[in-house]
């Protein structure tokens, strides 16, 4: 599903990291757009620069060189303050690693993202927050500490924590790379929903060829530059 | 759906959990700062409490040095050193005249023994000292009880000898007079059993002893007095004032006080403004310390600080967490370490100023408010303290890219 109107747009994007050995480019001059609504998948090799070029589309990164519009704004022209209220509004992230705070409740780390943008009150954020546990079937698990849950119900929590604020673009780095393949297909299923449904955009980088297959757009990267 | 509870402070209480997350090091955390807090306060509190006593015990000690005339009887054996009952006059303006530098305070006496003031049994020998209320510090500073009132004209206070109750009527050359206050014991004669009033006093009576014993003394002789009672100026030295004091005036005996004691005025004066020195310096030390293991902190959580970075945490968020945490640390430290600090104050009352205090030495406590007041600004400061060491570590931290936390490379 497209909405018409450009989600991404990035020319000439590019980032080196300065090692002891010298500059390393990880991403080299990438051109990429994407309209809204759609699902994107970034396939590539592990270290071929996928999810550094996800790390700079989510503002999670400061790309060395190159321009990026998400969603209409030059997110890297932005200061700390107005850059931290984009990531928290406008983008869901899914990360590749358990990325629950270990001490919180399954609920409470998926309010955290509203608690931190105050966006509403804090009882209204809970409401939201249990709503998006029950609809991704997890709605006995409020209380329960990541420790007591599997890997698949702490993804589909990460996935709650993402669509808190009611983002415009998810952003799922290898969702599934540590899951069974029943669970992994669960997830992908309901990353593709959201997609359909709620009309946000996805973009997946993953190295799986097969979740990738159902993506509207693939884009294959290959040490740091797109493969044609 | 299910019930569920919801938190009153969420991101603040992330913090306690971190805490609560290393036990072990959070433990040695804040029995470092309880243990640099509770030596602050220890100390502070001793510190305002040996100045007090100080202040008070050191003006008991009386004067540095003392004038009388050249012929007059003096007791140089005795620790406090007081003027004698002696007929020898010196003139009242003489110091004034003189304008020596060295001289700190100086306090004229007159001395008068009689047996004939209608005072105690026939005959009974009585030193009246006659002295400024204005200018005395060897006299007033003994006073351990008195008239809850103001001193008015016909007052008297007692050496502590006398076994008399405060507020008794007594005569003296047939005028009335009021026991206002009585002397701590300081174990020298004259100071012991002597009464003592207001020099202006002492001179009313001159008229009816002159009545009832046909003279008037020589030292209630208008501008005269027995003595001066002098305390040296800050930095000037006992053997330079007596110099001074023998080149310029002539008829008079100095009489030197406790050189020893003197020196450890001016000694323990010098020590308190270097322990002053030590307390700043603990709290800079506990800010290093804070600091070094903050640093170590953030560097371990930077996986978790880049993700609240990334789901839309402020720099000011992340920053806030961290000092948070060490102020919660740091104040939980501060408020052990005043409670231990009580606890060894309770030691010290039990052992070091029971027997100072035995020993005839005064100790004044600092008052209660005071010492809550001491106990408040050694909490704050921990804390502060906290704030202080963990700000540069948490600033660091808040400026690197969420991914670059994340990555572990922040």
């Amino acid at each position: 599903m497209s909405l018409g109107f450009e989600m991404l747009s990035c020319r000439a994007l590019r980032k080196t990291y300065q090692t002891g050995r010298g500059p390393v480019d990880a991403v080299r001059g990438i051109d990429l757009d994407m309209s809204a609504g759609r699902y994107l998948a970034v396939i590539g090799r592990s270290g071929s620069g996928k999810s550094t070029l996800m790390a700079m589309i989510g503002g999670l990164s400061h790309p060395s060189a190159g321009s990026l519009l998400v969603d209409d704004t030059d997110i890297w022209s932005l200061d700390d303050n107005a850059m931290a209220r984009f990531r928290n509004k406008r983008i869901g992230y899914i990360f590749q690693f358990a990325s629950l705070l270990p001490s919180l409740r399954a609920i409470d780390n998926v309010v955290l993202p509203a608690l931190l943008g105050r966006h509403d009150g804090t009882a209204d954020s809970y409401k939201r927050a249990a709503q998006l546990l029950t609809d991704l079937g997890l709605g006995s698990h409020f209380d329960a500490y990541p420790s007591e849950m599997s890997a698949g119900e702490q993804r589909r929590t990460v996935i709650a924590r993402a669509l808190i604020n009611d983002p415009v673009l998810l952003l799922a780095d290898e969702p599934t790379s540590d899951l069974d393949v029943e669970t992994e297909g669960d997830i992908m299923v309901l990353l593709r929903n959201i997609n359909r449904e709620r009309g946000t955009t996805l973009i997946l980088v993953t190295h799986n060829l097969a979740l990738a297959s159902e993506a509207e757009q693939v884009v294959h990267i290959a040490d740091g530059a797109i493969v044609p | 759906m299910r019930d569920f509870s919801i938190p009153r402070w969420l991101l603040g209480s992330l913090a306690l959990q971190n805490l609560g997350r290393r036990k072990a090091r959070t433990t040695l955390l804040v029995a470092a700062v309880a243990i640099s807090s509770a030596i602050v306060f220890t100390g502070v509190v001793m510190m305002r409490s040996i100045e007090t006593s100080m202040a008070i015990g050191f003006s008991r000690l009386g004067a540095d040095l003392m004038v009388v005339a050249q012929h007059a009887l003096t007791n140089i054996t005795a620790a406090l050193l007081t003027v004698e009952p002696t007929s020898e006059t010196l003139d009242a303006d003489l110091l004034a005249r003189a304008q020596l530098d060295g001289i700190g305070r100086a306090a004229a006496q007159r001395v008068f023994r009689t047996e004939q003031s209608d005072f105690g049994g026939q005959g009974e020998s009585v030193d009246l000292i006659g002295y400024d209320p204005e200018r005395d510090f060897t006299i007033q500073p003994w006073i351990t009880e008195r008239l809850s009132r103001p001193t008015r004209s016909g007052d008297v206070i007692l050496g502590a000898a006398r076994e008399i109750p405060l507020g008794t009527q007594i005569v003296l050359f047939g005028k009335p007079c009021q026991v206002y206050a009585k002397l701590g014991r300081s174990g020298v004669g004259t100071h012991e059993r002597g009464i003592f009033m207001p020099s202006a006093d002492l001179l009313a009576l001159a008229p009816a002893i002159k009545q009832q014993t046909g003279q008037t003394p020589p030292m209630l002789e208008p501008g005269k007095v027995s003595g001066f009672l002098i305390e040296l100026a800050p930095g000037a030295t006992e053997l330079q004032l007596r110099f001074a004091l023998l080149a310029h005036l002539s008829g008079i005996k100095v009489i030197s006080g406790g050189a020893l004691l003197t020196g450890i005025r001016q000694g323990i004066t010098a020590l308190l403004g270097g322990a002053v020195s030590l307390v700043s310096m603990m709290f800079a030390s506990t800010a290093l310390l804070v600091s070094v293991l903050f640093s170590a902190i953030v560097t371990e959580r930077r996986g978790e600080l880049g993700l609240l970075k990334a789901i839309g945490a402020k720099r000011t968020q992340i920053v806030g967490m961290v000092l948070t945490e060490a102020i919660l640390a740091t104040g939980i430290g501060g408020l052990c370490g005043v409670v231990f600090g009580m606890l060894l104050l309770r030691v010290f009352e039990h052992s070091l100023v029971y027997y100072l205090t035995e020993m005839g030495v005064p100790f004044i406590w600092l008052d209660q408010t005071n010492t809550i007041v001491v106990g408040a600004i050694c909490v704050s400061g921990a804390a502060l303290t906290g704030a202080i060491g963990a700000l540069a570590p948490a600033w660091r931290v808040s400026r690197h890219d969420p991914y670059d936390l994340i990555r572990g490379e922040g």
